[in-house]
């Protein structure tokens, strides 16, 4: 299982707490049906001739309605998991957050910063503030994502898409990020990194 | 007497040949995906590899997932029910033979498209089944345009499937067989073919769209200007969801129909499963298509209501699943191999249905999307839920077919080594969910590695185990020992012939201890060359060449269109368009001249559509798809028109005073048709016969200003090559062209109905087919009151 | 059905569509038009299914068949035209 997730960051945070949540009921709920499956198909095995009697009934509603109140009670508290973790695709109203315009292209993603400058495959952020991404494509439908911190928005050429993330800390990524969708011969390639700089040296760099 | 053999398998419209006709076709054709499922995966066994280039591993992708989806599980499916649903309802056939046939031809031809476009220079598609735009479009060659029409003809194909199917279980159960009683397979069938009939549309809208780009230079998907991505996304997707469960369904329903055989007790809660499958999930499968467009930049809010959607529809799957569970429970489970892969098969569909609930989270979308995540969820429930339930109905099945037994030692191993190699192949794949899927080649990064080497050495086993299945088949035909006529002790109607209530229907479905596929043939093959004339021997013998004529004059069509406008290209057009108008003028011969006649059907249970006769309820079908066929385009040009910033203004273009000339015109050939119908309802030939002539006239002066404008329109610069009128131009000529097509298809068929009318045949107590064409006539009709201020006055 | 109901029926096609036309010609408004032309067209479309197509005289389980494309196709154009809105 993927385990290369950065542990501070807010978006993250939910997402981990969020599929664990899924992954704990998700798991216990097959462990449990293929388990009855398993019992009852051992358990009521022909033995030759013998064995119980064998009902002739069809109607099951009872357990219909057990299923349906099960299933309903789970899968609104899973919605209800989610819908509290819309923060993470909602872009936040953040005064102070740095906006990075990105452009995909065939075959490789081109980073436009907030004084004009642009760099290819390399995407540099302050590190401790929100940064919003607003992606779109200069040709065909890409996908724009970062595992390690659970984000990812299409980029789609005549649109342009958002999305947000925060990295307290600094550090250089190497292909954290990668395009997650087919666009042509080039698709399996089309990685860039992730830099997370100090505040002050983003300030530096900007007034560069 | 090889003469005979080819003439029967060439021109047979029979149900039984047809469903072994699709039976072999659609396993040659998951053969064809298989083979370039384990070319992906010899790439993906070990990092950086370089077997397959990155060109021809997209090729490999995209024709496994067309080709596997469409040409594999639902015919495959289809095929079954061809054989199977006439004898589960005590039909002597389908409501129409002859289309049936059709349906399969058409299928086999899209086939052969989808086959020849690796051959082109170039390759073929390779933009992945979901054919994403614009790279889809953007993807050059003749390749991609010839699998594209192939699955337009392949959706023709399911739409004429659909409505044959629909009519036939509404309308030729046998007396007695109420709908109460109707096995369960035939019941997902009919849910299945009811999604079909309403899905399939917007595919075929879609692919036409896209097809026409890449033939004639229309701009739907290439123009930035109008989200073409996602104008695709909502056409494939509003397709695509129902598609799934399409193609699950089918499989479903052999699980609920066999497990009593198997348990020695009644299926549990059978009424749930009904209401569950047939009012939550059909209806629920088209509202939750954005969840395949989470991350496309909808608004929050539609996310959110489409992963409630989402999440929902697993409550109708959980009551299905753990009514299966309840139908072991107080019974006496034998483990034969049906069995096996049916309950291997509601194992599968746990785990890909819990997957599926994952995916129902924009949130946790955000990392799953375009992963192998993905991939392996829903190979899980198309793989492991559908193709399981397949194999146990084509275990079940295979003696009724064959007239022998499979070896039962063979195939328990099958089972074994396919649900152990199936687990191997996709479950690292949940792991995966970082790594993109179709991408041809990955770094050795985390488990990547590992897990991949784990699913390529998976695929080789599963693949490895339908070996056996291939050797049980040969087994069975060859050398299986006769088989008892109900082996299973069915009480179902396909293995005995009297079943308490209903009434006995003139095929026994008793199989003949023979041995062979077992289809038309049960007599002397001399008794083709009467039966071939005029139908004196009764139904069975019913050939027609027909069916395979139209289907390889649309094969040529649409080669013809593909290489347009080379020379050779018209050539195709030229010749194919000319096969089809013989087949179908053959078709019309065959009808006055009396040589195909379908004996009338026994009076039967027919509810819930009794007091409609079988045609019209074809046609009302037929229609009912057709709605959401012009729906979808009408929907695509109001998409297209809110998203773009600049449109001609009404009124600058077209010549609005004409254009309500031309309305009125059609609406007034509205009227003469309904005072046609209402001539002969009163034995009045002579009035039908004018009011006929009218409707006609007024049809072919409405086609007459149509061109007349549309010369106009090319003459003034309306045309796809100008930057500013390249998209209203091309939503124009292709929707409007859509409706004139339908209107000279009407002109044509109304010149024939006159012919038979000044022959005599209509009567004031039989004139059905008036009636039919005066329907399809009013829904011409009605889709330009819709048309005609779409295009003229906004 | 009498015949008489038929021209009835015309007549009123006739009217929905001079008064597409007329509205077209009045208002410059598009909004406008594009309402009374979704009005209207849809009334004819009722009257020719219900009349010309006699789904008036059918059995209600097939009034209910025809319904079902309807409502799909409605989900399809009312969520397509939202997937337009941006965030």
């Amino acid at each position: 299982m993927y385990s290369g997730f950065l542990a501070t960051p807010p978006t993250t945070a939910t997402y981990d707490y969020l599929f664990y949540w899924y992954l704990f009921f998700g798991t216990a709920a097959s462990v449990v049906v293929i388990s009855l499956l398993v019992f009852f198909m051992v358990k009521y095995r022909s033995r030759g001739d013998g064995g119980p009697e064998i009902v002739h009934k069809t109607e099951g509603w009872k357990v219909v309605l057990v299923t349906v109140l099960i299933s309903i009670s789970i899968l609104s508290a899973a919605e209800y998991q989610t819908f509290a973790s819309f923060g993470n695709i909602e872009i936040p109203n953040d005064p102070n957050a740095v906006h990075i315009g990105v452009q995909a292209f065939q075959w490789g993603w081109t980073f436009t910063y907030p004084d004009g400058k642009t760099l290819l495959n390399n995407l540099t952020v302050p590190a401790d503030r929100t940064v919003i991404l607003n992606i779109s494509s200069k040709d065909v439908f890409h996908s724009f994502g970062i595992s390690m911190l659970a984000v990812k928005e299409d980029a789609i050429p005549g649109k342009v898409n958002q999305l947000w993330f925060l990295v307290p800390d600094p550090g250089v990524y190497k292909n954290a990020i990668r395009c997650f969708e087919l666009c042509g011969v080039g698709h399996a390639f089309m990685v860039a990194d992730l830099t997370v700089v100090s505040q002050s040296a983003w300030d530096t760099w900007m007034g560069s | 007497m090889t003469d005979t053999w080819l003439k029967r398998w060439l021109y047979t419209t029979n149900h039984k040949d047809v469903g072994i006709l699709y039976f072999f076709t659609s396993l040659y054709f998951g053969f064809v995906g298989a083979i370039l499922a384990l070319l992906m995966r010899a790439q993906l066994a070990a990092p950086g590899s370089n077997l397959l280039s990155a060109a021809y591993y997209n090729q490999a992708l995209t024709m496994h997932g067309l080709i596997m989806i469409f040409w594999f599980l639902s015919p495959v499916a289809l095929g079954l029910a061809n054989y199977f649903v006439p004898l589960q309802i005590g039909a002597k056939d389908l409501a129409f033979p002859r289309i049936n046939a059709m349906s399969y031809w058409i299928y086999l031809a899209g086939g052969i498209l989808a086959v020849l476009s690796f051959f082109v220079p170039g390759g073929t598609a390779n933009a992945g089944w979901t054919t994403y735009q614009p790279l889809a479009t953007l993807a050059l060659g003749t390749g991609p345009t010839l699998a594209y029409l192939g699955m337009v003809l392949l959706a023709a194909s399911v739409t004429l499937g659909s409505v044959n199917f629909m009519v036939s279980i509404i309308w030729l159960r046998a007396t007695g067989m109420t709908l109460s009683r109707l096995p369960m397979f035939t019941w997902f069938m009919l849910f299945t073919i009811i999604a079909m009939l309403f899905a399939f549309p917007t595919l075929i809208a879609a692919f036409v769209l896209a097809s026409t780009d890449r033939i004639l230079g229309t701009v739907f998907f290439t123009s930035t200007s109008i989200q073409p991505s996602i104008l695709w996304d909502n056409l494939f997707w509003f397709f695509g969801h129902p598609e799934v469960y399409i193609v699950l369904l089918p499989g479903f329903g052999i699980i609920a129909n066999i497990l009593p055989a198997f348990t020695g007790r009644p299926l549990a809660a059978k009424n749930a499963i009904l209401i569950s499958t047939g009012l939550v999930v059909i209806p629920l499968s088209f509202g939750v298509w954005m969840h395949h467009m989470f991350l496309t930049g909808i608004p929050v809010s539609l996310q959110g209501a489409f992963s409630i959607a989402t999440i929902a529809i697993s409550i109708p799957f959980d009551v299905i699943t753990l009514s299966f569970i309840e139908s072991l429970v107080r019974g006496r489970v034998k483990f034969a191999t049906p069995m096996l892969f049916a309950l291997g098969g509601v194992i599968l569909f746990i785990i890909g249905g819990i997957t599926g609930v994952f995916l129902s989270s924009p949130v946790l979308d955000r990392a799953f999307r375009g992963s192998y995540f993905v991939v392996a969820h829903f190979h899980y429930v198309m793989v492991g839920a559908a193709i399981f339930g397949i194999i146990a109905g084509i275990y079940y099945w295979l003696p009724r077919m064959t007239g022998r037994m499979y070896n039962e030692k063979l195939g328990k191993w099958h089972f074994a080594i396919s649900f152990i190699g199936f687990n191997v192949l996709y479950f690292p794949m949940n792991l995966l969910s970082d790594m993109p899927r179709r991408i041809f080649t990955y770094p050795n990064q985390g488990d990547w590695a590992t897990l991949n080497a784990m699913a390529s050495v998976g695929a080789f086993i599963f693949s490895g185990a339908q070996i056996l299945l291939a050797a049980n088949l040969l087994y069975t035909w060859f050398r299986g020992p006769i088989a008892p006529a109900n082996p299973w002790g069915s009480p179902d109607l396909e293995w005995t012939s009297h079943v308490e209530g209903i009434a006995p229907i003139a095929e026994s479905g008793a199989a003949p201890p023979t041995g062979g596929w077992i289809g038309q043939l049960s007599g002397p093959p001399q008794g083709h060359e009467t039966q071939s004339r005029g139908g004196a021997v009764g139904h069975y013998g019913h050939l027609s060449s027909r069916p395979i004529q139209i289907s390889i004059g649309a094969l040529v069509f649409l080669i013809g269109a593909a290489f347009y406008p080379s020379i050779s290209g018209v050539a195709g057009l030229v010749v194919g368009a000319g096969a089809v108008v013989y087949a179908f003028w053959g078709w019309a011969k065959d009808d006055i001249e009396g040589k195909f006649v379908v004996p009338p059907e026994d009076v039967g249970d027919r509810w819930p559509f009794a007091s409609v006769p079988k045609l019209k309820l074809g046609i009302w079908v037929f229609l009912s798809s057709e709605v959401v066929l012009f729906g979808s385009f009408l929907g695509a040009y109001i998409f297209i028109r809110a998203a773009s910033a600049q449109w001609p203004a009404a009124g600058s273009i077209h010549e609005i005073p004409l254009g309500t000339f031309n309305t009125l015109v059609l609406v007034t050939s509205g009227l003469t048709m309904f005072l046609a119908l209402q001539s002969i309802r009163k034995g009045d030939r002579r009035g039908l016969l004018t009011w006929m002539g009218v409707t006609f006239v007024l049809g072919a002066v409405f086609m007459g200003v149509k061109v007349s404008e549309w010369f106009n329109l090319g003459g003034s610069g309306f045309v796809l090559a100008d930057p500013a009128m390249s998209l209203a131009s091309s939503a124009y000529y292709i929707i409007v062209g859509l409706h004139g097509a339908h209107v000279t298809a009407g002109l044509l068929v109304m010149a024939y109905l006159m012919k038979k009318t000044s022959m005599g045949t209509y009567t004031k107590d039989s004139h059905e087919a008036i009636e039919n064409f005066g329907l399809y006539w009013a829904f011409v009709d009605i889709v330009w009151c819709f048309v005609f201020p779409l295009f003229y006055l906004l | 059905m009498k015949s008489i109901v038929a021209v009835g029926v015309w007549a009123y096609m006739v009217l929905a569509v001079v008064a597409e036309v007329e509205t077209f010609y009045l208002t410059t408004s598009f909004a406008t038009v594009a309402s009374v032309v979704t009005v209207l067209a849809t009334s004819q479309a009722v009257a020719v299914v219900l009349f010309y197509m006699q789904l008036k005289d059918e059995q209600g389980s097939l009034r209910l068949f025809a319904l079902i494309p309807i409502m799909f196709l409605s989900a399809l154009l009312i969520a397509m035209l939202a997937s337009l809105g941006g965030k």
